[in-house]
């Protein structure tokens, strides 16, 4: 027997196995990280939502949506879910609304209505604890 | 990688290597199927916007008159008249149809009027999702089918 290739290999095969098993855990990791607060799901759904507020909007319409899961992953995510602009966007030109609560990107729907947005803000719910609402006045 | 095989079944090894690797790939499939399976598929947002679009189109015909929304371009008429904007054009459907002399009218993707009637349009995102009404002025009855394939997008922000 020929210890010296043995030990060898052996340390060759460990090492391999080793590099495979820290890949395999990174990207398990990554992928749970990334859907443990479903941000995906729930930028989806807020977007499509207040698509649908504005769809039925008419003008001078103060529309308030209650926020509080949205702003909690965003925060949760490093964002300041204080500041409206940072988790909601509304692109006027292309007619859709993009929700973001995820450090990149958003997710954006486009909504059928020819009203536009003239001013929106996050606010605590005056009497309640740790509940936002999402104030949208149309113009 | 050059392999030594000797009489000790060195061959052995190397054959577990590829079953090591097999089980890897198993593991991550079906970590991603049941992260798929508790969270879905998503917001399925196809029916809603059809029936808003629905809901929309006739209040504007009670408000406007049908007449007026035959005038020219039915898409024009539509943003003026109905308070669309161009993203009725885009993955949705107006389509009206006189069921008296059988003139039509559309506005978006004329398609999606045989698609949204597919077997399993519903369950499949690739399709859209039709709404049918029918609408009268007293004079005449029209056959209205709006449809949306609409879905969300990832957006840079």
């Amino acid at each position: 027997m020929n210890k010296r290739a043995e030990s060898s290999d052996l340390l060759q095969w460990t090492v391999i196995y080793v590099v495979i098993f820290l890949v395999f855990f990174a990207g398990a990791y990554f992928i749970i990280d990334r859907n443990f607060d479903n941000a995906g799901f729930w930028e989806e759904f807020y977007a499509k939502e207040i698509a649908r507020v504005i769809n039925f909007a008419e003008s001078g319409d103060v529309v308030m949506l209650d926020v509080t899961r949205a702003t909690r992953i965003a925060a949760k995510n490093g964002k300041n879910a204080g500041n409206a602009d940072e988790v909601f966007k509304f692109d006027e030109e292309a007619g859709e609304v993009i929700i973001s609560l995820r450090q990149s990107g958003g997710t954006g729907y486009s909504y059928l209505s020819d009203k536009k947005i003239e001013s929106y803000r996050v606010e605590l719910v005056s009497g309640e604890i740790n509940k936002d609402r999402l104030i949208l006045v149309i113009k | 990688m050059i392999v030594k095989m000797n009489k000790k079944g060195d061959g052995g090894d190397v054959m577990m290597f590829f079953a090591f690797l097999f089980l890897i790939i198993i593991i991550l499939t079906g970590l991603w199927l049941g992260i798929f399976a508790f969270f879905g598929d998503g917001y399925d947002f196809r029916r809603a916007e059809a029936e808003i679009m629905a809901d929309k189109i006739s209040n504007c015909f009670g408000e406007k008159g049908i007449s007026k929304l035959l005038e020219g371009s039915f898409t024009e008429q539509l943003k003026r008249e109905c308070g669309f904007n161009d993203n009725i054009e885009k993955e949705r459907l107006v389509y009206l149809r006189n069921l008296e002399d059988e003139t039509e009218r559309f506005a978006g993707v004329l398609d999606y009027k045989n698609q949204c009637f597919f077997e399993g349009a519903e369950r499949n995102r690739n399709y859209p999702v039709c709404v049918k009404f029918e609408f009268s002025n007293g004079e005449e009855r029209f056959e209205v089918i709006t449809g949306s394939k609409a879905n969300e997008r990832r957006r840079a922000a």
